[in-house]
């Protein structure tokens, strides 16, 4: 060959073109499925061109918010860049959507109060706050506390719950204890020597260890119900995990390096949301497999019961896609 | 003579199996996990149409993630769908000091994935091959060739670590060779492309711009060319973030390399207001003006660098390059001392580490622009001592320890050197080779099994949980790991540093003996 290095530079090219091309062509675009129950068998259909690895759980107990909320100010300072919050809710949002759920909505606080005074209404929405602060005016009044206690949902990251607020003019002090019992969340990195969890173990979260985790055990012990979904440590803090509070629920994701968001956390978050795991689920069984090729047809030997839930899935071991079924 | 030449070139083809033999059996038995399962993740999400930087997953610069978009249009298309398995036993031991990952590629994946960078692997032998032949014949051609291509880190990084930084190299390789044919364009892409690949390269930036001005002269020729390399290197790199400008990820995109020098994506956005991009731009538009002076006008410019510079002058210049070092040590010093450093012995020593490579990094640039100076006004007939100096300027970019994978940028420069000028430098090459190799090994230790361990099932994951305890534990505040990797590692340092030593000592018996 007179000039290898030009044919290969051209190779390169291709392939850089070929790849450019790939991420902007969603490859599971064609991907669905369907079901039908027989008296003690449910028939899953499996649709798509490309081959894939399938995996399926029926859990019960599952509760799924209807509306999903970021809270996202920019006029008011967080822990986090405000392009971090936004890169934050756009990715979950793309991996909500990967997973049948609809896109959350961002809110300000003037709108985030105007929902937290409808108490009433508090059941089956979420707020999603991923800066490590509260605004100031909804922790004042305890507008947000009742509204959680009354049904709502919050899904908190980032630092500790209630001891930082925010307001137009800055962060400022509030309360550790605000939320749980003096103790109960981590200060420190969650190091070595963690456990898996049922559902870390699930969501597969077994990548990164974090600070701010909630003390699991402590909080069952303070009469908070609470169930780790992410990596435990010795001391019983938790990654990642759930907790009735009220009528409602809070969800504590730690804080991670750099203050940086993580994939792994992110897709368990989206899990958590999009199937609606919370303290009283439970898995009833499972499967996985191989698509192939084209469609796939496979029978579930288990009798469908009322409020059980059905996920099937593509993609092994992250999820490309998935479709949850109400039995 | 047509029959040796037969047979070098017959040696050169089973070179060339062998090597690819050796890592097609590596490719699906060992991985170490860290890594790949990173690529996995982006894998799967740009399986699903998402951007590279929408999902928090990629931390690179674009074109490897389109390398990996590329695999991940391959795996279905070869059936491959089952990427890794969690093994819940590597828990306990994340958040260790070590790397640990719970997930473990399969077999399958691991060879998909790793296709790609064998086959830069064989470029870049190949390239090798090519260009020492046309000069020095097939036999010094299949040894310098081999030197890069049996060389145990090369092996390990692409078919075991599932590493790209051999892409970057062929893109180095690329780039001085198409220098050197005088395809100026297209060797500023090669090169702006290994930057982007893997930064490092960047450094050789000076050494290249004096070997095009050294092949065209201080002449409207030599600044056409430079014209030339700048643009391709600027369409190479426009195109390259051109997705990423246009959904806004420009900064996002660019963490990894001005993560390099102490910044973020957030910081440079804040930086970098709509003000500022076109006071930029409008720079951009001067310099292009500039450029377009000189090529009418070389006249003033060749006036100026084709001073002939005096010994004396050489020697003003050595000394204000170490006061530079010095200066630039001293601040590094001063704010080391006066900063407060908090945290676990691990983190206190690498924070540390860190300030040293500072200096070493200043340093390194410093020895860079010296060396291409020195290039610009040698007289060499023969090219060795142009040989010799992007040899040393090779060796100049780690004056740090630096990790493994960034090691193999210097192989084919010293294999070269050594094949074709100073053959006393092959066996201190391999040296080099052996011992990032094992440092490397150190590093991944069982990881290296695991997807082994899971997918055939020997050895069995609870024979390698004791190792694992083993490297987790601690001496006191020291982390066992630290101890294998400060042995293996220094020892890997010492090995690169001798080769430019080992270089010294024989080119001062060669002066002397002439």
């Amino acid at each position: 060959m007179r000039n290898p290095e030009v044919a290969i530079l051209t190779v390169i090219a291709a392939v850089l073109v070929v790849g450019w091309a790939v991420i902007q062509a969603d490859m599971f675009a064609d991907t669905s499925a369907d079901i039908w129950n027989d008296d003690d068998s449910i028939n899953v259909t499996l649709n798509g061109f490309l081959p894939s690895g399938y995996s399926y759980s029926i859990y019960a107990g599952m509760d799924v918010s209807n509306s999903l909320y970021y809270w996202y100010d920019t006029s008011m300072p967080g822990m986090i860049y405000h392009s971090q919050q936004v890169q934050f809710y756009d990715a979950l949002d793309s991996m909500l959507e990967l997973r049948g759920y609809t896109k959350g909505q961002r809110i300000d606080t003037a709108a985030l109060t105007e929902l937290l005074q409808d108490t009433g209404n508090a059941s089956g929405k979420a707020v999603y706050f991923c800066a490590g602060v509260l605004p100031k005016a909804v922790v004042e009044g305890d507008l947000l506390k009742n509204w959680i206690l009354a049904g709502g949902t919050i899904h908190w990251s980032m630092g500790e719950l209630g001891k930082s607020v925010t307001s137009e003019s800055g962060i400022e002090e509030f309360d550790a204890t605000y939320f749980f019992p003096e103790g109960t969340i981590a200060e420190s990195t969650l190091s070595a020597g963690v456990t898996a969890t049922y559902w870390s173990e699930r969501m597969g979260v077994t990548l990164t260890n974090c600070s701010y985790g909630v003390n699991v055990q402590m909080l069952n012990d303070a009469g908070y119900n609470t169930v780790s979904l992410g990596l435990l440590n010795e001391e019983g803090f938790s990654s990642y995990a759930v907790t009735d509070y009220g009528s409602g629920r809070i969800y504590s994701l730690g804080q991670f390096n750099n203050n940086t968001y993580e994939a792994y956390y992110l897709m368990a978050s989206a899990d958590v949301i999009a199937y609606g795991i919370d303290t009283g689920t439970t898995e009833v069984l499972s499967g996985s497999g191989d698509k192939g090729y084209g469609t796939k047809q496979f029978t579930i030997e288990h009798a469908a019961t009322a409020g059980e839930m059905l996920i099937v899935k593509i993609g092994i071991p992250f999820t490309n896609w998935a479709k949850v079924f109400t039995l | 003579m047509g029959s040796v030449k037969q047979w070098m070139r017959s040696l050169f083809g089973v070179m060339i199996i062998a090597g690819l033999a050796i890592r097609l059996i590596l490719a699906p038995l060992f991985t170490f996990n860290s890594d790949i399962n990173w690529w996995s993740l982006v894998i799967t999400t740009e399986q699903d149409g998402m951007g590279l930087y929408d999902t928090l997953s990629y931390f690179y610069t674009p074109p490897w993630g389109y390398v990996l978009a590329f695999v991940s249009l391959l795996c279905p298309l070869l059936g491959v769908t089952d990427y890794g398995t969690f093994v819940q036993d590597l828990v306990p031991f994340i958040g260790s000091e070590m790397t640990v990952n719970a997930l473990v590629p399969s077999m399958a994946y691991s060879v998909v994935i790793k296709i790609p960078l064998i086959l830069a692997d064989l470029a870049v032998a190949y390239l090798i091959y090519k260009v020492v032949s046309e000069r020095y014949g097939e036999g010094k051609a299949t040894l310098a060739s081999a030197l890069w291509f049996l060389c145990p880190l090369t092996i390990l990084e692409s078919s075991v670590h599932v590493m790209f930084d051999n892409l970057a190299v062929l893109g180095t390789l690329m780039a001085f060779i198409l220098l050197s044919r005088c395809r100026y364009f297209l060797a500023g892409a090669a090169f702006s492309l290994a930057v982007l690949i893997k930064f490092f390269p960047v450094f050789l930036i000076f050494i290249l711009v004096a070997i095009l001005f050294r092949k065209e002269g201080f002449t409207a020729r030599g600044a056409k060319a430079l014209i030339d390399a700048v643009a391709g290197a600027l369409a190479a790199f426009i195109l390259t973030f051109l997705p990423s400008i246009l959904t806004g990820d420009f900064w996002e995109a660019m963490r990894f390399i001005v993560s390099r020098v102490g910044a973020s994506p957030e910081m440079m956005e804040s930086i970098f207001t709509p003000t500022v991009t076109i006071a930029l731009l409008a720079a951009v538009v001067l310099l292009i003006a500039v450029a377009w002076y000189v090529v009418k006008r070389t006249d003033i410019v060749s006036r100026i660098l084709t001073m002939a510079p005096t010994e004396s002058f050489h020697m003003r210049l050595r000394k204000a390059l170490v006061l530079v070092a010095l200066l630039a040590a001293v601040a590094v010093v001063v704010t080391t001392l006066f900063g407060s450093f908090e945290g676990s012995f691990s983190e206190v020593f690498e924070a540390l580490g860190m300030r040293v490579v500072t200096i070493l990094l200043i340093c390194s640039i410093l020895l860079n622009i010296y060396l291409a100076y020195r290039l610009l006004f040698i007289d060499d007939k023969d090219d060795r001592q142009a040989a010799t100096l992007i040899m040393l300027s090779a060796f100049a970019i780690f004056l740090w320890p630096p990790a493994p994978q960034y090691v193999v940028l210097l192989i084919p420069f010293v294999a070269v050197f050594a094949t074709v000028y100073m053959p006393a430098l092959i066996r201190p090459t391999i040296v080099l080779g052996v011992s990032f190799t094992l440092y490397q090994l150190i590093l991944g230790n069982v990881s290296v099994l695991y997807t082994l361990s899971v997918y055939a099932g020997f050895p069995s994951m609870g024979s390698l949980i004791p190792v694992l305890e083993f490297l987790t534990s601690y001496v006191g505040p020291i982390p066992m790991i630290g101890i294998f990797m400060v042995v293996f590692g220094g020892a890997a340092y010492i090995s690169m540093l001798y080769v430019p030593y080992r270089w010294y000592r024989c080119a001062e018996v060669k002066d002397e003996e002439s």
